[in-house]
């Protein structure tokens, strides 16, 4: 069953179609990969499965329903959260605020106007399982903005599993890494895969062959060919995509 | 004689040709604050002194050496643009890195040292200036009696409109300009100095508006303040034709003009305020204008100042002193004083829960504090309502209005959100003006105090004192818990990463407008307590200037602080009444604390304070902790971390 | 026992009697006492606005040589003049009027531009009982509806400025009229005034236009001013809105068309800014005219030293002459407290440069001459500030508004 589809869906900005009439769907439980070289319009496909941009032409299916009107924070509330390219964590934050404000709406907080959301002691136990989960018990307190790189992405990573959502959408979760990251986000993305479904934006091919049973091969806007690893990596169209040669 | 809508015909087409006329000069004016925004990003503030400096120029130039029109005409221009380049270069540029909020407000803080110091040279009153002979008498054209005068100023307007389109447009300069607003550091790698553009661009900006202020001296009353009511028409009429697009600005400054004549034909009174009303329709529309295109970007995450390790204990200590303070202060400074400068603090607090916290700076909040202070006004001098009743019916039309506000300019942000809130002030303002109930120029006078719950006589000067202060008290201990509250959280998140927190399921727009209303409703309390305090409620509540005020309150004492309004506001209370006896120089004062602040004490009195000592703490800390370093990095690394 | 009875009695009875010549001597003392010990005027006007000119630092200069003309002491006391900047707001005029009078010690308050904040005032010196004089708002509620035993009116008023100059037309034979309005109170109390006087002594009102205040081009009000044909034209309006007006007039030829300008408020300032050129052959109602004759001119060069050599206007000369009676009366009361010097200066009558034969009335009102008056033109002026031409003297009983119709609630009928 497929839980995000995105049927003949188009964008164009000012008569330049950055995804011309796809068709894509993300099945349960899988984890999928979107490639392509630069330019080939897959962050915009993503922006546009998570409804941060509008599509100009077709539609947008979760679980079987149209959400091709309805904006990101609606998306995000029936469970399909996104990370974003540049890493995007509360900076002024400390990391132990950044999870508690993800987890804000499971305690049903977000409007709540004085008082303190420590009070709640489940979402102060939720918060402590997480930071350790992900290995941040001594820099709870620490600003975000202090954070390296590396961790900044954990962090994003974090805050997105604290969510518990039903979708896992990592738009290049490896970008800026270095080697040790890669390896440890890595690990941390198959671990929140256990029981969800992710899809992933990716450029590092290593981790994609690792990570993705199902990849989606996008070039100039469009859909070029889907498979697995093996399948896909063999193709002549896909070589020659990023290759260059032959348009 | 034929008529139309009751208007003679003859008249109509006078009305509309002059409008058109008044559209070229609206145009010509604004194409330097386009220029000027489509390069630096900056709403420039300073841009209607800019203009009278080139009018009153014509008028020394002629005074002082004989200097005539058709000279100053080409001279104004060019001194006034030597001093648009002198202060990008001087002063502007220390602030480019910066949010481009911090330009805005330094070229208003400008402007207002201009005027300020123009005013003391020349007077008020204005100064003379005659039509060149070349150009006067007129033309009878039938239908009305056009002077030659204002047939060239067309003409002239519509060359330079032309001139500077063709130049940004369609030469290579331009195109280099147009680039280098889109990729400064890209463009410099070119080899192409980008910083001289811009100070050139800033400079040909303030040359555009000395060169309408040539324009307007035959024709307006040259006088120092002559700029400063027009400025924001301009600005309406640049972000009605989109910030940054100067086919926008002459669009737009042309429509502006028609439609003012037309206004003018058939219900005059709202001339001046027809314009905001266009630019509210326009924005709602067209959120970035007609031609815009500028996204307003998330720039840089200003890191709200904290102390590092603050604990509850701090905090109350901190809320003491200043309860206490303020409650012993009365036997040594004039209570009066105390009570106007905690309903501006109070005012200030809530401005800053919006601009600080939410980082929506509003242009408009005058009309929260002025339609509070009237209706509190009114339903205790018309209506008998006793002062809890009257707080209460206050309070609560601010809120309404900033529902409705709220719901019209948080679809917007940065400075889109900045104007949009200013015109839909601006029609508060003119609504106060004309309508019947508000006393008009007089404002509702000798407003009695009555007697609180039937209990508490406010005419008792202590009494009131005591109600003053513990509602001021309220009100703060209300904002500090909202900042720490899961609601204050979420808007700190939004502020930082808007797209990031509508990613984790929060619908922003709710959020601010929720801020929006909260801020609308606690300055609607301010108002309701300063009518209390000061027994009247004038067109000063609601006037433009008020809004600037809170805004210098704000990030004088420190914008993002719990404490910084508190401060900024009593220390310009303090200014207006105890240097009410330096007469011209307050405004001048008043610019000058402002660029002072912008330029070296931007985090504010309280926000600098805070960052002196959380420097102080983390350096204690890092000499602490010094020795342990190899130990701490010998764990992490263990821990893999 | 008897004796001793009538003793006691006795000096009981010259006890209390020297208690009552005492408590009767309490007030006499007093009453030749200046509360404080000091006579403290604050003068509360406009230094940085638009009417700045016309009052600001010249209303200071006029109260300070009132006080040195006066000698500097009253009742053995000496008299302090402070000064404030209202900036045109209301609620810090109203704040410096009730600090001066809580924490300074002010005794009178002068000048008072605004009708905001004049109205205001008048109330806050009516509670306080305190003086207050003023000299350049022209609101006539001032002596009507909210006229006070202890304010007074003393340079002109919406009322005197309006009728003279329509009158003064409409008997040269200027029977159409075309009003130009400001659009808010103040504005709106002069077209009235202006419909009733024109209408009730033969003229018609071919039209009215509002203009909303600061408008930058007057030129759409003009036009239906110009295409209406009439023969003389009010511009209901001040400051830099009437310059605008009247420069704008000149350019679209409507006085070489032959149509007539006259304007309530124009003051010498006024036309200082706008320039012969453009204000020729405005007719106006003046309150003073600094070059009238040998005794005004003396005072005008005095005035002229200490303000940049610009002349005075009515506004700043009634400020003189507003201090210089206030003064007197105090010494005349013997006392200081405000009803008392209150009904020396409606006694005593108004002599001196500024006012010949002026007096005080019921309502506060200072009646005196007012001066029709016309700009001249740039041939006729022979030197600076050359710039009225005295058309006529119209007493004081005509000018202003007849006691009879005053709704001024001190005023026995």
């Amino acid at each position: 069953m497929s839980v995000l589809e995105a049927r003949d869906v188009s964008i164009a900005f000012n008569g330049f179609y950055a995804v011309r009439n796809v068709d894509f769907a993300l099945h349960e439980g899988t984890i999928h990969a979107v490639i392509g070289p630069n330019g080939a319009g897959k962050t915009t496909l993503f922006n546009l499965l998570t409804k941060f941009l509008q599509p100009t032409g077709g539609s947008v299916y979760y679980r079987g329903q149209d959400i091709t009107g309805e904006g990101p924070a609606a998306i995000a509330r029936r469970g399909v959260v996104r990370s974003f390219q540049i890493s995007a964590v509360f900076q002024g934050l400390t990391v132990r605020e950044n999870i508690e404000l993800a987890l804000l709406r499971r305690s049903n907080l977000q409007w709540r106007l004085v008082g303190h959301a420590r009070r709640n002691t489940d979402l102060v136990r939720r918060a402590d399982e997480i930071l350790a989960q992900f290995g941040f018990d001594r820099e709870a307190d620490t600003a975000a903005a202090n954070l390296s790189y590396g961790r900044k992405r954990v962090l994003e990573l974090a805050t997105t599993i604290a969510m518990d959502p039903d979708v896992l959408l990592l738009d290049e979760p490896m970008a800026g890494l270095g080697r040790e990251d890669i390896d440890r986000v890595a690990e941390l993305i198959l671990e929140a895969a256990q029981g969800r479904t992710v899809l992933l934006v990716e450029h590092n091919m290593q981790v994609v062959s690792r990570l993705a049973e199902r990849i989606t091969v996008m070039v100039r806007g469009e859909v070029l060919t889907e498979g697995s690893y093996d399948e896909v990596s063999k193709r002549p169209e896909v070589i020659a995509a990023y290759t260059g040669g032959g348009h | 004689m034929t008529t139309i809508f009751g208007i003679p015909a003859a008249l109509l087409f006078g009305q509309l040709l002059l409008g058109l006329i008044n559209g070229a000069f609206y145009a010509t004016l604004s194409l330097g604050l386009a220029v000027i925004f489509g390069m630096m990003n900056i709403a420039n503030f300073a841009h209607g002194a800019l203009y009278m400096m080139g009018a009153v120029g014509a008028w020394f130039l002629l005074d002082a050496f004989g200097v005539g029109y058709w000279t100053s005409l080409f001279l104004c221009p060019l001194l006034v643009g030597i001093v648009g380049i002198l202060l990008e270069r001087l002063i502007l540029r220390r602030v480019s890195h910066l949010d481009h909020l911090y330009g805005m407000l330094l070229t208003f803080g400008l402007a207002l040292i201009i005027q300020g110091l123009f005013r003391f040279a020349f007077g008020s009153s204005g100064l003379p200036y005659a039509i060149p002979e070349a150009l006067s008498g007129g033309t009878n054209l039938g239908f009305m009696f056009l002077p030659h005068y204002r047939g060239w100023v067309i003409l002239v307007a519509l060359v330079i409109c032309f001139a500077t389109w063709y130049a940004i447009e369609k030469t290579r300069l331009g195109a280099y300009l147009r680039a280098a607003t889109e990729n400064p550091a890209l463009v410099q790698a070119f080899g192409i100095n980008v910083p001289a553009m811009i100070m050139f661009t800033y400079g040909a900006g303030a040359a555009l508006a000395a060169f309408a202020g040539v324009l307007a001296a035959p024709i307006l009353q040259v006088s120092p303040t002559m700029g400063a009511d027009l400025l924001i028409v301009i600005f309406a009429v640049v972000v009605i034709g989109g910030l940054g697009s100067i086919k926008g600005a002459i669009v737009a400054g042309f429509s502006a003009g028609i439609l003012e004549g037309l206004t003018k034909a058939f219900y005059p009174e709202a001339s001046t305020t027809v314009v905001f009303v266009l630019m509210a329709l326009v924005l709602l529309i067209w959120p970035a204008g007609l031609f815009g295109s500028k996204t307003q970007s998330a720039s840089t995450s200003v890191v709200l100042p904290a102390l590092a390790n603050e604990t509850s204990l701090m905090r109350w200590a901190l809320f003491a002193a200043m309860a206490l303070s303020l409650a012993v202060a009365p036997v040594f400074v004039y209570p009066a004083f105390l009570m106007k400068a905690m309903t501006y603090a109070l005012f200030a607090c809530a401005f800053n829960l919006m601009a600080g916290y939410g980082r929506l700076v509003s242009f408009g909040h005058a009309m929260f504090i002025g339609t509070a202070g009237y209706v509190t006004a009114y339903v205790i001098k018309g209506w008998g309502f006793p002062p809890e009743l009257a707080i209460l019916a206050g309070t609560a039309s601010a809120s309404l209005l900033g529902l409705v506000a709220g719901w019209l300019s948080t679809r917007s942000s940065g400075v889109y959100f900045a104007m949009i809130s200013l015109a839909l002030a601006q029609m508060i303002y003119f609504v106060a003006l004309q309508a019947p109930f508000t006393g008009g120029e007089d404002g509702i006078q000798s407003v009695p105090r009555g007697v609180l719950f039937g209990l508490f006589d406010l005419s008792d000067p202590a009494v009131l004192y005591v109600f003053v202060l513990l509602v001021f008290l309220g009100g703060f201990l209300f904002i500090a818990a909202l900042v720490r509250s899961p609601f204050g959280q979420i808007l700190k998140a939004i502020r930082e990463h808007e797209p990031r927190a509508r990613s984790l399921g929060f619908s922003t727009e709710h959020y601010k407008l929720a801020v929006f209303v909260i801020s609308a409703t606690l300055s609607g309390l301010a108002g309701s307590m300063k009518v209390l305090v000061t027994q009247i409620a004038s067109l000063t509540d609601v006037h433009w200037l008020m809004s600037g005020e809170v805004i210098l309150m704000t990030f004088l004492g420190g914008v993002g602080t719990l404490y910084g309004p508190v401060v900024g506001a009593f220390v310009v209370v303090a200014m207006q009444n105890y240097l009410a006896a330096l007469g011209a120089w307050v405004s001048v004062i008043h610019g000058a604390i402002f660029v002072v602040c912008i330029l070296a004490f931007r985090r504010g009195i309280v926000g600098e304070l805070i960052s002196y000592v959380s420097a102080r703490q983390a350096r204690s800390v890092a000499a602490g902790t010094r020795a342990d370093a190899p130990d701490v990095v010998a764990r992490r690394l263990k821990a893999g971390a | 026992m008897k004796r001793a009875d009538k003793q006691g009695s006795g000096r009981h009875f010259l006890a209390g009697l020297a208690l009552c010549a005492m408590t009767a001597g309490l007030p006499a003392p007093a009453m030749a006492q200046v509360s404080d010990g000091v006579v403290k005027i604050g003068v509360l006007t406009d230094m940085s606005g638009v009417y700045s000119d016309l009052n600001g630092t010249g209303s200071v200069a006029a109260a300070q040589l009132a006080i040195e003309d006066f000698g500097g002491t009253v009742l053995d006391k000496p008299i302090a003049l402070i000064s404030a900047d209202h900036q045109q707001k209301a609620d810090v005029g109203t704040g410096i009027a009730h600090r001066w009078i809580d924490n300074e010690q002010v005794d009178a308050l002068v000048d008072l531009t605004n009708s905001a904040i004049a109205l205001a005032v008048q109330d806050i010196a009516r509670e306080a009982n305190r003086i207050a004089i003023f000299t350049s708002p022209g609101t006539t509620d001032l002596t009507g509806a909210k006229c006070s035993e202890t304010g007074f009116h003393w340079v002109y008023d919406n009322y005197s400025n309006s009728v003279g100059p329509v009158k003064a037309l409409l008997q040269q034979g200027k029977k159409s009229w075309y009003l130009i309005v400001a659009d808010f109170a103040f504005g709106h109390s002069l077209e009235n005034i202006a419909r009733e006087t024109i209408e009730a002594n033969g003229g018609t009102v071919a039209g009215a236009v509002r203009h909303p205040l600061n408008a930058a081009d007057f030129s759409a009000f003009l036009l239906p001013a110009q295409a209406s044909g009439a023969e003389a034209i009010l511009l209901a309006t001040a400051g830099r809105d009437l310059a605008t007006a009247v420069k704008q007039a000149n350019e679209f030829g409507l006085v070489a068309g032959g149509q007539t300008l006259a304007a309530p408020v124009v003051f010498l300032s006024d036309i200082h800014a706008m320039g012969l050129q453009q204000a020729q052959g405005i007719s106006f109602i003046d309150g003073f005219y600094w070059d009238r004759n040998d005794e005004t001119r003396a005072f005008a060069k005095r005035f002229a030293e200490r303000h940049n050599g610009a002349m005075p206007t009515s506004v700043q000369a009634g400020v003189y002459s507003s201090v210089a009676h206030y003064l007197k009366a105090i010494a005349a009361a013997g006392t200081d407290e405000a009803k008392a010097v209150a009904a020396k200066m409606r006694e005593l009558p108004v002599d001196d440069f500024f006012a010949r034969g002026g007096k005080v009335r019921e309502d506060g009102r200072m009646v005196h001459d007012m001066y029709l008056a016309r700009v001249k033109s740039p041939s006729d002026s022979s030197y600076p500030w050359d710039y009225e031409e005295i058309v006529a003297t119209i007493g004081g009983d005509d000018i202003f508004l007849p006691l009879s119709e005053s709704t001024c609630p001190l005023v026995r009928k």
